[in-house]
């Protein structure tokens, strides 16, 4: 005896969102799994269709960007290259209690979410109002966002995710290239709340002044699947918190989540940094009885640039990126000191044993100090310029079979680094 | 170039009491993080059990590993408790520094515990190996203990099985511990803790002098990931335990009558000074065999808090506090509209409210019996928040219940994926929420 309760207009009788998400003080060390004012897919994987509007049976990345407060909100989403070039933005409109989920596959397709606000959509033909959700006008329009995108901008989207000359940036290249058989795109999203149907993106000098605001309302999910291989995983997005009070992330020189991209001296993102030092654990043996095809870590990294696209066949400044320290347990707590820089691009899936992660012990667990080796050019942050935000996952996999995933521990944050290193022999 | 660092004795350059970087972390109880912590989590498991101890099983099993981040060796102490809370055993794994243990709950219910011991059971580390930078101390506590025998008796095996699905089990007197919900093949249920201790205790968490700068240590140093796996189905998911932290000195876990972690045991004193969980989750969800990607649909797993130390109990009747109750639990559909019951026209009036998740521990198809839903897609607000009768717990706010909540989307035979539900607050007394969407 249960039915679906029908939008009306009960707006006025919104709940407020929970207490927690007010707080001045949002604890900037920890990152946790609450709602944020960005959401951060740190990895995405989507094996592109050869044509556009194709089907794809393998790797697709699917997420959602969910709105936990009665009030509205609007989302911006950008997508970047797996080299921190930021590569396509969109808005995302969301009602009281909205949910929007997003493939990967669709947007190299050229589907875009239809969302419209209460400007755009006053009888709630495209975004319906539940009945305990607000739903309001924001300055600007959804209009101009179209709901499939023209063949040129889809084919530089593909272009940029796969490391090949986009045609929209004079031939320019925005990601690293793997010549694979099937073309995968590479990348990350952010997703942060903003006040106004913006056009600008996470690297323009006024995009924190003029479109982004601090409510920590956004939630969302992710899973990597694919169907041919019969694999999928999934996680909760990275969620991180801003304040305009807090201030580990309002005082100069403190370290934020956009911070470093962004030049500014002061943080203006008032966004949380990620930790910098992680454990993980891996296998490494074929034999394994349940994960023989081994390891894989998901690391997102801070490139602490704002890059743009570059010439074909060179590289960023920044790139290959390094790191303080890598050390490889094993079992029986014999440490192997990793003289290597497994991690190089701002984001990546990387095979522990594989040719750019080689290692001796056949299970065991990672030590991951993802702190520069030396502070940075830009001399951003400027409390400590060789701290560096990262975000890792290890992945465990027996092929065809499943694929089981899991954050890695947090040991460090990126807003108050220990440098200390392992005293190893 | 690379190059694996033999044991050298090189107990001097240890860290002192905690590693290289786990010790400038902060301890905050109102945020739950997935940093080193004194307690860890396994909010549900599952193992098929064979028919015979010792026999093998291609269904589903759990794995868990326990992993020390400092260079300090540590004692830990792993409870087993059935899906009614009810602890069923425990044992020890010692954990040299940065020291790794993984353990298959299968070979646990065949009755076989991890090997592990200190250097006082184990001098010549033939049990437990020392790396270069790891510190081997010895508990003396342990003598006799460690190591175990290669298998426990066949009646602690038994009573293993038989409290974790629901029958009687001789050592509890012909009591049950948990609830018996049947199927073909028998499988085991329940949730797990793992507490950093100073000795080796036998005693369960709810047994005076475990907490209370008892056992019970606040090393937040433990940290640990899990997997349920069935190789017969293809099919896995994981996560990193649920890392609780502890502290003596920060008043959200200190102060008598704050919310912590096992303040059931503690009769409201907080003396076991673990931060406690968060009490509102979300979570998206899929209920539609038509769904292109998740067509078999989307589980709950729940754990919740008893707020009351249980016993073993007569079988075939239902212990207070269960069935748990909730103050609310919300599905909305993508178009934001709530879903909520419909009360007959004439009295007596049902509870409104969906209360699906009774147990301590479980997994809950969203859409099946225990939960149902009419809507294809969505996601759910759960406040989990209770009250329980007879139970003063937490003093500082008797309806507050923490809880933790996972959502399993699945194609069966295909794949299975897992997420954590967010946390929309916390369960100290700075942060619980006993919010109502609307009504």
């Amino acid at each position: 005896m249960r039915k679906v309760v029908a939008g009306v207009a009960l707006a006025m009788i919104i709940a407020v969102a929970a207490p927690p998400r007010a707080q001045a003080q949002i604890d900037v060390e920890h990152i946790t799994n609450e709602p944020g004012a960005t959401l951060l897919l740190p990895y995405f994987e989507a094996q592109v269709p050869k044509t556009i509007g194709g089907k794809a049976t393998g790797i697709d990345t699917l997420f959602s960007i969910n709105n936990a407060s009665a009030s509205s909100a609007l989302v911006h989403v950008t997508i970047w290259s797996d080299l921190s070039v930021p590569v396509f933005g969109f808005n995302i409109y969301l009602t009281g209690y909205d949910v929007q989920p997003i493939s990967m596959v669709d947007l190299l397709n050229g589907k875009l979410p239809v969302t419209a606000d209460d400007g755009d959509d006053p009888t709630d033909t495209i975004s319906p109002q539940g009945n305990f959700s607000q739903d309001i006008n924001f300055p600007g329009s959804m209009a101009a966002q179209p709901a499939q995108l023209d063949v040129a901008t889809v084919n530089h989207i593909r272009a940029a995710l796969t490391g090949k000359p986009s045609p929209l940036l004079s031939g320019q290249c925005l990601g690293r290239d793997y010549g694979e058989k099937k073309v995968i795109a590479r990348g990350y999203v952010t997703a942060d709340s903003v006040f106004d149907h913006t056009a600008l993106g996470p690297n323009d000098p006024t995009y924190f002044t003029a479109a982004t605001d601090n409510r920590n309302i956004l939630w969302g999910d992710s899973f990597f699947i694919n169907k041919s291989k019969k694999i999928g995983r999934g996680d909760a997005l990275v969620a991180l918190r801003a304040s305009d009070t807090d201030p580990q992330v309002n005082d100069v020189g403190e370290y934020s989540f956009y911070d470093t991209i962004n030049g500014s001296v002061a943080p203006v993102d008032h966004r949380q940094p990620l930790g910098s030092v992680y454990a993980g654990r891996f296998v490494n043996d074929s034999q394994h009885p349940f994960y023989p095809t081994g390891t894989s870590a998901i690391v997102w990294r801070d490139s602490k640039v704002a890059q743009v696209p570059f010439t074909c066949g060179s590289t960023p400044t920044w790139f290959p990126l390094s790191q303080r320290q890598i050390v490889a347990f094993d079992e029986q707590e014999n440490p192997e000191l990793l003289s290597i820089a497994p991690f190089s691009g701002a984001t990546q899936s990387v095979k522990i044993g594989g040719p750019t992660f080689p290692v001796s012990a056949d299970s065991g667990w990672l030590y991951l100090d993802l702190n520069a080796s030396a502070p940075s050019v830009s001399g951003s942050p400027v409390e400590d310029p060789s701290a560096q935000q990262a975000f890792v996952s290890m992945v465990f996999d027996s092929k065809a079979k499943y694929s089981v995933g899991a954050r890695a521990i947090v040991l460090d944050d990126a807003a108050d680094v220990n440098h200390s290193v392992l005293p190893l022999p | 170039m690379r190059n694996i660092l033999v044991a050298m004795g090189v107990v001097g350059v240890l860290l002192g009491s905690q590693g290289a970087s786990e010790a400038q972390l902060s301890v905050t109880p109102t945020r739950l993080a997935n940093e080193p912590a004194a307690t860890l989590l396994l909010p549900y498991f599952e193992v098929e059990l064979p028919a015979a101890i010792g026999g093998k099983s291609a269904g589903i099993t759990t794995l868990f590993t326990v992993n020390n981040a400092s260079a300090t060796a540590v004692l830990a102490h792993v409870t087993l408790w059935t899906d009614l809370a009810v602890p069923v055993t425990n044992f020890n794994i010692y954990l040299t520094g940065y020291d790794t243990q993984t353990v298959d709950l299968l070979d646990v219910l065949n009755g076989h515990l991890p090997q592990t011991a200190s250097v006082g059971q184990d001098p010549g580390d033939a049990v437990s190996n020392q790396g270069p930078i790891s510190q081997d101390i010895n508990f003396a506590s342990c003598n006799g203990r460690f190591p175990y025998p290669d298998s426990v008796p066949v009646e602690s095996t038994q009573h293993m099985r038989a409290a974790l699905t629901g029958k009687p089990s001789a050592l509890f007197g012909g009591l049950c511990a948990g609830r018996a919900l049947g199927g073909k093949k028998p499988i085991a249920r329940g949730y797990i803790t793992i507490d950093t201790v100073n000795n080796c205790t036998v005693r369960f968490p709810g047994e005076p002098g475990y907490f209370a700068f008892g056992d019970a240590t606040n090393q937040n140093v433990l940290w640990g990931d899990y997997a349920m796996i069935s190789k017969k189905g293809k099919v896995a998911r994981g996560d990193a335990l649920i890392h609780i932290q502890a502290s003596a000195t920060d008043p959200l876990t200190s102060d008598p009558g704050e919310y912590t972690f096992y303040q059931r045991y503690v009769a409201n004193t907080s003396t076991d000074y673990r931060q406690p969980l968060a009490t509102n989750y979300a979570g998206r969800f899929i209920n539609d065999p038509k769904n292109p990607v998740f067509p078999s649909g989307t589980s709950v797993i729940v754990w919740r808090d008893t707020k009351i130390s249980q016993n073993p109990f007569v079988c075939g009747t239902t212990p207070n506090p269960f069935p748990l109750n909730n103050e609310q639990v919300i599905v909305f559909d993508e178009q934001e509209n709530p879903e909520i019951p419909v009360p007959p026209p004439i009295p007596p009036f049902p509870s409104q409210e969906l209360a699906p998740f009774p147990a301590a521990a479980q997994i809950v198809k969203v859409g099946g019996p225990a939960f149902p839903v009419s809507t294809k897609a969505g996601w759910i607000f759960f406040n989990l928040n209770t009250t329980v009768a007879g139970s003063p717990s937490p003093a500082v706010d008797p309806a507050a219940a923490q809880a933790a909540v996972t959502m399993v989307l699945e194609s069966k035979g295909k794949y299975s994926a897992a997420y954590r539900a967010v946390n929309l607050d916390n369960a100290t007394s700075a942060g619980i929420s006993h919010q109502r969407i609307g009504f």
